[in-house]
Parts: C-alpha cells; sequence; structure tokens
C-alpha cells in the first residue's frame, strides 16, 4: 500500500470508528488511537519527510486535510454524543410529579396567636400600647372597681370561678382598666391580650377559658364616635375590608354609654349560614365609654379626663375567621387541627 | 324578656312590622332573639343581658315607652291615673294586721284584703297574654297577678286569707332552722339573711322569690290577702342564690324596682280582681314604706354631651331626644335640666343622659372618628416582643404552638408523682379535669402529647404560657411565663441523638434572641425527668427525657424529651448583636488527643478550651476511645495568617490547662 492509499485507509477506518463509537468516552479512546500525540495520524506525519520532495508536498497536504476532517468529524461526533448523553440522562431521570412531597420539617403557629399578632400589629398602628397582667386577680380589679359590687346582677353576666372569697381568675381583661389607670398618667392608649376564664360547662361554643384582647384610652375630650371609628378601623383589619359593622346599644356597668360591635359574616355574604347561625351577622365584641365610677375608682378625675374602652375576643374571631365549629379544638394540643393554619 | 305586639297595641298604635319594631329594638335596646307567631298575637324574645339595669323594661308598658320613643309615637300610659287612683273604701271590715321589722330589706308593702272571689279560669284575653308570654294560665286569681307583672313589672301574690292563721301578717327575717313548702312543692331551708312574709304559725312567702303551698289560692278559696310589695334587690337576690330558684318575682326585684310601682300595680290587680273575679274590697289599704323616691334631677351642659357623643346636636334637639323617652328636659342657655321618672331607676349622671340621647339619636348614625392628636408610636415591650420571637423561631425549628388550658386534673398531678397541696384549687370547678392551675407547661404537654402520639410518633410541640404558684391565702399567686415543649422521637432512635437534638433547638433559639450559651449540668432528682438524661439549662430551666413511667403513659413506641425554660429569665439575658469580623485567612487545624484517668464532662471540657484563647476560634471533637478524647483545635487570627511556630505558646498552654484542670495528658 503506498502512502497515500495507507491515509485514505486510516481516513475511512477511523470515520468508521467514529460513527460507531456509542459514548463520548469510547469517543475519546478513538481520538487518542488516531489524533492522540502518538497516534496514527502522527505517526503517519512522521513519514512524511522521508519521502521525495514532490510526494513530500502532495502527502503531506494530504495527511493535513485528513487530520482537519477527521478532527471535525470528532467534533461533531462528541457533540450529538453528548447531546445524546443529556437526553438519555433526561429520560432516566424522569419521575411522577404527582406523587406525594416529603414534608420539611417547619412548625405552625397556633390560630388563636395568629389572630392575636393581627390585632397587635393594627393596635400598635393605632398607637396604642400593648401589655400584660395578672391571669388571677382580686375580685376588686375584676368587679367591684369596674363598678359591679358584690350582688350586682350584672355579676350573673360572666360566670365566675373562685380560688377563695376575694380572688379568682379574672373573667375579662378588664380587669387590667384600672390597675393601668393607677399606673400611667394620662392621655394614654393600652391594649391587653390574654386568657379569662369562665366557670361554665365545656362544649362546642363554651370553653372555661378563651381569649381577650382589651383596648382602652383615656384622655381629654375623647367621644363616643372616636370609640365607633376606631371600631370600625380595627375590626376591618382583622376581618377584611369589606366587611359590614353594625354598632348598638348593649349593656356593661363599666361603660357608659355602652355599645355593641357586630359584623358581617364573612362566609355567606350575610344571606345566613351555620357559622353565623343564619342571621348574617356575629357578635364580635363589647365596648363604651369608660364609667366615670370606674376612672374614680382608678383616681382619674372624671371631670378632666374621660375615655373608651373595647374588647374583641381573638377566640371568638378566629373561630368566625377560620370557621372552627367547636371551640375545644383550640385548646386540645392536636396536631392533626394545628395543621391546617 | 318577651314582647306580646298583641298587647303592645293597648299602649301604642304603631303601623310597622314586627320586623321593624324588632331592628330597633335590637339598635337601641337589645338584641331581639326570636320573632314569633303566636296565633293571632307575635311575640318578640328579647334577651334579658342587656336589660340588667332595666327592671322597667320587664314590663310591656316599659317595652312600649321604648318603642314609642324609638318611632316617636304617642303613648297611652296608664300608670299616672294608676298611681293616682284611690283604693275603693270597703264595704265589711275583715280582720288583718300587718307589721313590718325591717325595712331596709323591703322599702314598700302594701297589701289588701278582697272577699268574695269567685275562683274560675281567667278570661280569654289574659290567658292568650300570658301564654304568649310564656306563663301557663292556673285561675283568674293567680293569672291576675302574672298579668300585672307582666303589664307594669310589678310582682304581685295573693294568700287565701283563710289559711293566713290569726290573719296576721308580719314581714321579718327568717330565722336559722325555718323551712317553708314552696308553690313548686320544693321544701327550702331558711336563714337569717333571708325576708319572709308569716303568720301566727308558718312562713307564708319566701321574700322576693316565691310564695308557699300552705296558703295558696285554689278552688275554693273565697277571701284573698293581695300582697303588693317591693322587696330590696340585693336581699332577693342573696336569696334568690342561696335557695336556688330564680322566678319571674326575682329577677324583677333583683334589679331593684321602683316602689312607686307597688301602689299602682295594686290598683290595677284589685281593678281586674273585681271586673273578672268578683273581688270586693274588704279591708283598708295596708301601705307601709318610709319614704318614696321622687324623681331625680340631672343637669347637663349641651357641650359636654355633644364631646362625649361626638355630635353637634343644639339644646332642643336634645331636649326633643330625651322628651320622646318621657324624660322631661328644661333648657336655660346651653343647660340642660332632665327630671328622671322613678321608675329610671338606671339613670343617675351625665353619662346616663348621653347614652339615653345615642340611644334615641340612633347608634347607626353615630359619625366615625378618631380621637384628636397625634398618633404616639409606642415603644416595643419586650416581653410581648420576646414571646411573639420565641413561638417565630421555635416555629422555624419545626415546633407547633399549642394553647393547652390553665387547670389541669388530679389525674395529671398523680401521673406525674406531685402534690397536689402545691397547686391553686378553684372552689367551684366545673370538671375534675380543670380544676387545679398548672404549676408547669408539662403537666398540660404531657396531655397533650399523648393525644398526639396516636397519630405521630416523631414531633414537637411548644406553649409559651403562664405557670401558676401558690402564695399566701387571700393573696395573688405568683406567674410566671414559661417556654415549655414536648418531644417524641421514634424508640429506634439513639437516644442521645434525640436528646442532642432537642438541646439544639434550645440552643438555636438562645443564639437567635442573642442570648449567651449558658452551661448545661447534668440534674440527678427530678419527679419529672429522668435521671442521667436531664439537664439544668443554666439558671433558666430545665431539659430532658421524660422518666419512664410518665413516657409509657404518653406512648410505649417513643421516647419523650422535654424542656422548660423561664421568660423572663432568658429575656433579661439578651444582649445587643454585633458583627465579629469574619476571617479569610486560613486557620491553623491541629488534633490533640489526651488521656484520662476518666473521661472528662465533655461540655466543660470544650468550654474550657474554647474560653483558654481567643485565636480558638473553633474545636470539634473527633472522636473518644477508651480513656482518650482527641480534639480539633481550629486557630485563627481575624488579622493575619498565624504559622505553627507562632502558635507554640498555644499550644502549651493548651497541654498545662486540660492537665491542670481535668488531669489529661497528651498522647503522642
Ligand atoms: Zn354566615
Amino acid at each position: 500500500m503506498t502512502l497515500r492509499e495507507e491515509l485514505l485507509h486510516l481516513k475511512n477506518e477511523s470515520l468508521g470508528s467514529i460513527t460507531n463509537a456509542s459514548t463520548v468516552l469510547e469517543l475519546e479512546e478513538i481520538r487518542i488511537e488516531y489524533l492522540g500525540k502518538k497516534g496514527k495520524i502522527a505517526e503517519m506525519f512522521k513519514k512524511v519527510p522521508h519521502l521525495e520532495d514532490e510526494e513530500k508536498i502532495a502527502i503531506g497536504k494530504l495527511a493535513n486535510e485528513v487530520k482537519i476532517i477527521l478532527e471535525n468529524a470528532f467534533e461533531d461526533s462528541k457533540q450529538s454524543l453528548t447531546k445524546k448523553a443529556y437526553e438519555q440522562d433526561v429520560k432516566n431521570e424522569e419521575i411522577d410529579v404527582t406523587a406525594p412531597s416529603i414534608k420539611p420539617q417547619f412548625g405552625r403557629i397556633h390560630p388563636v396567636t395568629q389572630v392575636v399578632w393581627e390585632l397587635k400589629e393594627a393596635f400598635e398602628k393605632l398607637g396604642y400600647q400593648i401589655m400584660e397582667g395578672g391571669e388571677i386577680e382580686t375580685e376588686w380589679y375584676n368587679f367591684t372597681a369596674l363598678n359591679i359590687p358584690p350582688n350586682h346582677p350584672a355579676r350573673d353576666l360572666q360566670d365566675t370561678f373562685w380560688i377563695d372569697d376575694i380572688i379568682l381568675p379574672r373573667t375579662h381583661t378588664s380587669s387590667m382598666q384600672v390597675r393601668t389607670m393607677e399606673k400611667l398618667k394620662p392621655p394614654f392608649k393600652v391594649a391587653v391580650p390574654g386568657w379569662v376564664y369562665r366557670c361554665e360547662r365545656e362544649d362546642a361554643t363554651h370553653a372555661s377559658q378563651f381569649w381577650h384582647f382589651e383596648g382602652f384610652v383615656v384622655g381629654k375630650n375623647i367621644s363616643f364616635s372616636d370609640l365607633k371609628g376606631t371600631l370600625t378601623l380595627l375590626m376591618r383589619s382583622v376581618l377584611g375590608q369589606n366587611s359590614q359593622l353594625k354598632f348598638r346599644a348593649s349593656y356593661f356597668p363599666y361603660v357608659e354609654p355602652c355599645a355593641e360591635m357586630s359584623a358581617s359574616c364573612p362566609h355567606c355574604n350575610m344571606k345566613g349560614c351555620t357559622a353565623c347561625g343564619g342571621s348574617g351577622w356575629l357578635e364580635i365584641l363589647g365596648s363604651g365609654m369608660i364609667h366615670p365610677k370606674v376612672l374614680e375608682n382608678a383616681g382619674i378625675d372624671p371631670k378632666v379626663y374621660n375615655g373608651f374602652a373595647f374588647c374583641p375576643g381573638p377566640t371568638r374571631l378566629a373561630m368566625i375567621k377560620y370557621k372552627i365549629n367547636d371551640i375545644r379544638l383550640l385548646t386540645g394540643g392536636d396536631i392533626r387541627f394545628l395543621k391546617q393554619f | 324578656m318577651i314582647i306580646s305586639l298583641d298587647w303592645l297595641s293597648d299602649f301604642i298604635k304603631l303601623n310597622r312590622s314586627p320586623k321593624e319594631i324588632a331592628d330597633k329594638i335590637t339598635l337601641s335596646l337589645s338584641e331581639v332573639e326570636k320573632i314569633e307567631k303566636k296565633r293571632s298575637d307575635t311575640i318578640l324574645e328579647i334577651e334579658n343581658k342587656a336589660l340588667t339595669h332595666r327592671p322597667d323594661c320587664f314590663s310591656q308598658l316599659g317595652l312600649a315607652r321604648e318603642i314609642a320613643a324609638y318611632f316617636n309615637t304617642p303613648l297611652n300610659d296608664p300608670l299616672h291615673k294608676l298611681t293616682n287612683t284611690k283604693i275603693k273604701k270597703p264595704n265589711k271590715n275583715l280582720n288583718l294586721s300587718v307589721s313590718l321589722k325591717n325595712p331596709e330589706d323591703i322599702p314598700r308593702y302594701c297589701t289588701i284584703v278582697l272577699s268574695t272571689i269567685k275562683v274560675k279560669t281567667s278570661p280569654e284575653f289574659i290567658q292568650k297574654r300570658l301564654i304568649s308570654c310564656g306563663i301557663r294560665p292556673i285561675n283568674n286569681v293567680v293569672d291576675i297577678t302574672n298579668y300585672v307583672m307582666l303589664e307594669l313589672g310589678q310582682p304581685l301574690h295573693a294568700y287565701d286569707y283563710d289559711k293566713v292563721d290569726g290573719h296576721k301578717i308580719e314581714v321579718r327575717k327568717a330565722s336559722k332552722g325555718e323551712t317553708i313548702v314552696t308553690l313548686d312543692s320544693v321544701a327550702r331551708n331558711l336563714d337569717k339573711t333571708m325576708v319572709v312574709i308569716a303568720d301566727d304559725k308558718k312562713v307564708l312567702l319566701l321574700g322576693g322569690v316565691m310564695g308557699g303551698k300552705d296558703s295558696e289560692v285554689n278552688g275554693d278559696t273565697k277571701t284573698i290577702i293581695l300582697e303588693s310589695a317591693t322587696f330590696d334587690g340585693k336581699t332577693t337576690r342573696i336569696t334568690s342564690k342561696k335557695v336556688g330558684l330564680r322566678t319571674d318575682g326575682s329577677t324583677r326585684y333583683e334589679k331593684n324596682i321602683d316602689p312607686n310601682l307597688a301602689y299602682a300595680g295594686l290598683v290595677r290587680a284589685a281593678e281586674l280582681l273585681e271586673k273578672f273575679a268578683g273581688a270586693k274590697v274588704a279591708s283598708k289599704l295596708f301601705d307601709i314604706h318610709y319614704g318614696l323616691p321622687n324623681p331625680k334631677v340631672i343637669e347637663v351642659e349641651t357641650d359636654r354631651l355633644n364631646t362625649i357623643l361626638g355630635l353637634s346636636l343644639k339644646p332642643e334637639d336634645i331636649k326633643n331626644l330625651l322628651e320622646r323617652l318621657k324624660l322631661k328636659t328644661e333648657i336655660k342657655d346651653k343647660l340642660l335640666t332632665i327630671t328622671i321618672p322613678t321608675y329610671r331607676r338606671d339613670l343617675s349622671m351625665e353619662a346616663d343622659i348621653a347614652e339615653e340621647v345615642a340611644r334615641i339619636y340612633g347608634y347607626d348614625e353615630i359619625p366615625t372618628t378618631l380621637p384628636k392628636g397625634d398618633i404616639i408610636p409606642p415603644f416595643k415591650n419586650p416581653v410581648i416582643e420576646g414571646q411573639y420571637q420565641i413561638k417565630n423561631i421555635l416555629m422555624g425549628l419545626g415546633l407547633y404552638e399549642v394553647h393547652l388550658p390553665s387547670l389541669i386534673g388530679n389525674e395529671t398531678i398523680s401521673l406525674l408523682g406531685e402534690d397536689k397541696e402545691k397547686h391553686i384549687k378553684l372552689l367551684n370547678p366545673t370538671s375534675p379535669e380543670k380544676t387545679y392551675f398548672k404549676r408547669s407547661l408539662i403537666e398540660s404537654l404531657v396531655l397533650a402529647a399523648e393525644l398526639n402520639s396516636k397519630y405521630f410518633n416523631n414531633f414537637g410541640i411548644f406553649e409559651v404560657g403562664r405557670v401558676y404558684e401558690k402564695t399566701q391565702k387571700g393573696k395573688l399567686p405568683n406567674e410566671r411565663i414559661k417556654v415549655g415543649a414536648i418531644f417524641l422521637y421514634p424508640k429506634t432512635d439513639d437516644i442521645g441523638n434525640s436528646f442532642y437534638k432537642v438541646k439544639g433547638i434550645i440552643e438555636e433559639l438562645l443564639n437567635i434572641l442573642s442570648i449567651p450559651l449558658p452551661e448545661f449540668n447534668p440534674l440527678d432528682k427530678h419527679q419529672v425527668f429522668q435521671k442521667g438524661i436531664t439537664a439544668k439549662v443554666g439558671d433558666y430551666g430545665i431539659v430532658g427525657k421524660i422518666n419512664p413511667q410518665i413516657s409509657d403513659w404518653i406512648s410505649k413506641e417513643s421516647n419523650v424529651f422535654g424542656f422548660e425554660l423561664d421568660f423572663k429569665m432568658l429575656i433579661s439575658k439578651r444582649v445587643g448583636k454585633y458583627y465579629k469580623q469574619i476571617s479569610n485567612n486560613p486557620a491553623i487545624i491541629e488534633d490533640f488527643t489526651f488521656e484520662f484517668a476518666k473521661i472528662p464532662l465533655i461540655g466543660y471540657l470544650l468550654s474550657e478550651i474554647k474560653s483558654s484563647d481567643q485565636l480558638i476560634n473553633q474545636i470539634d471533637i473527633v472522636g473518644t476511645y477508651n480513656n482518650s478524647i482527641t480534639v480539633r483545635v481550629y486557630f485563627q487570627d481575624p488579622n493575619k495568617s498565624l504559622s505553627s511556630k507562632e502558635i507554640d505558646p498555644f499550644r502549651k498552654k493548651l497541654i498545662e490547662l486540660i492537665g491542670e484542670k481535668f488531669k489529661g495528658k497528651i498522647k503522642t
């Protein structure tokens, strides 16, 4: 075989191998065999200097051409094999994306805490100082100072647990009104979240322990319309801007005038549903202008200062908001329940 | 309280639908809970809660007065006429003596004897109205007393004259040991706080609450003693509570009804009894009282009233609103002088008048404003913010926040091997599981852990809440906020690893809150936690494995761990967060193997090494083998690369330290 024939044979042979290569690795082996430093093409080049002048030029040229052709062929094949390999990978890695997820470890905040935090944020934007107080109180701060003396019929409005003759778990966060007023100099705005207790047999709608978030303001020339405006802002921030609110008369001995607020049921567009007992409305809080006797009991002159107080119930709001139909779930600690919020 | 719209038409002519009337009552007085058709009548059921201070509204007339005011319509009020009607002179005088010993418990006592009574069924309209209002008709005499009570709000009672021994009525305190069988056939034990009406031999009536069976009116009754009394609110309430009996009478009396009503009620009942039972007056009227209340006068400034309500009414506007409620108002400049009828026991001051104006003006018409003045952003209360942050961090670390009852039962206390005497106890619990205040969050967390163990075997729950510590009787207890958690890990997990996971959660919590990490010191003796897997977390609290008896009760398949930390103690130790230079200079890493007679507590060893020199940036345990420990120490200077030579003195210092403090020998 002449050198020319040898070269052409080498070319065909290697092109054949390249076409047959099925992986990039295999291809690389073939490349080294032909185009490597010690490969078959390099061997051919070594023979060129020994040729006659004329042939030297022609064969040299041919060898270069073959080398370039092979290099291109390797490059092309490498690209297509790489592409094929990726395609194969993608195919191999295919999974069923509809199968169940692997759950990350992340906890939950209790739904009532979430409502407490929403209220807290709204309170703070309106300038209320958030404070906490004792859950176990004296009869004085829970009742008498709030214009509910012993044997007043209003004591029946809140069924009370007793620890002894004068100590009780507070029946409302209003117990913090006089305590706070004794400490702070008006004007002030304060909000107090916390547990309250009632001596109730427990069922789906009654609990012996639930949350209140009392807000109260003492200053000069505070008005009933300020109370209505404040409640409107605050309750819409929790129940939604489209919430309809109803302001109506009521009775609590520690406020005068006294008012209750109801909100449109967020679930039925006021058509009536199980959440609202069919009425389309939900009672959400009691409120009013702080009774002059309460201010007096706290050592504040009711001729100079006045104020208002109101008490949304985070437990009740959470039940309304999340359509929780059994109050006992809120103190049950069941993860199946907590996971949902 | 029920209002009958048929009855209402005696007092006002109103062309409004029951719904319209109900809506106004709901807006201005108290919620109407139900509208119901009853034969030819329609009744509205009004929630009593908001009527607690309104004895006058426990009557059809009182509610008619309210409704007339809401719709600004004339009221046909019989009260004035009744008050000024004289009781007829008796034809014959039957014997009766009345004595009253305690005027403070019974501000007014009116009574009269009526004879020639024919006891039979009541006329149709009386029966119908009683049924509308939920009272079962019995006979004309009893029905008429009930009718007048519903109409005017004045409870009355009729005794069978012939059953009253000695025809003698004594109003007095009961004495201990006395009893009465009340009309509901229940024997009641009395005591000296209660007021009774009695004859020579027996108690006839339990003051303010219910009459007695012995002197009951029945078909044979010919002569009655009709009584219209004003029992004191407080006395009635105490009595009613003690005997456990609430009646239509006690509901009204405990709100302190107007003594002026007693006479009007008696006149009205006598009038009806004459008409429908053939009754004739057969004694003089006994009307015992020591002064009757006169109308109060309240003065209010127009400007003050407008400020309180956020309105800008003229004095005449206010007068018009108040006079719709029959509150006579005189204007002098801007000063309003308001005369309060005696039946409005709830009105005594400016604030009360403000509410009356608002109610008639309409709560829905009150504008919405905000308190004047700038809104001053509140300072962040560290107690509130701290709890907020801790809850968020623990959630991020995979724990579920629970709210658990503050109250636990004796069973739980026994389970935990604790002493119930140390717990604050309720005098009147509603269930045995909720009788004692918890002294530790773990006490209720174990219950929640047990519940969840049925569905999950690998979880953590936490509570940020109060625990309650007994102090002296009559003193407030100590309430402390704690951060508590319970974890369940499968028994197949390594116990040590499970403990270190919980420990890691505490450390991460403290790191994020920038509280310096305390030492974890082994704790040997604890009621709830297991010896050998429990540590004190500095002074903050405790972490460990729950001891086997309790843990097995929670779940036999899981190891149970828990911690409880004192919240205030934690937040008091928070320090500022300051940037510490990150060094890109390579650390020199060296392993040291020390040999000990007995392996020391690793936590102590590491903290000693760590605090021995500033250049020590990190220490890891490479391994422990028999009595030797290999630690890997990273020496790093934030400002420059260290050479092996430079750390020579520190190496020496470290080896000396371990030798001195832990009797460890370096192994080379
Ligand atoms: Zn609804």
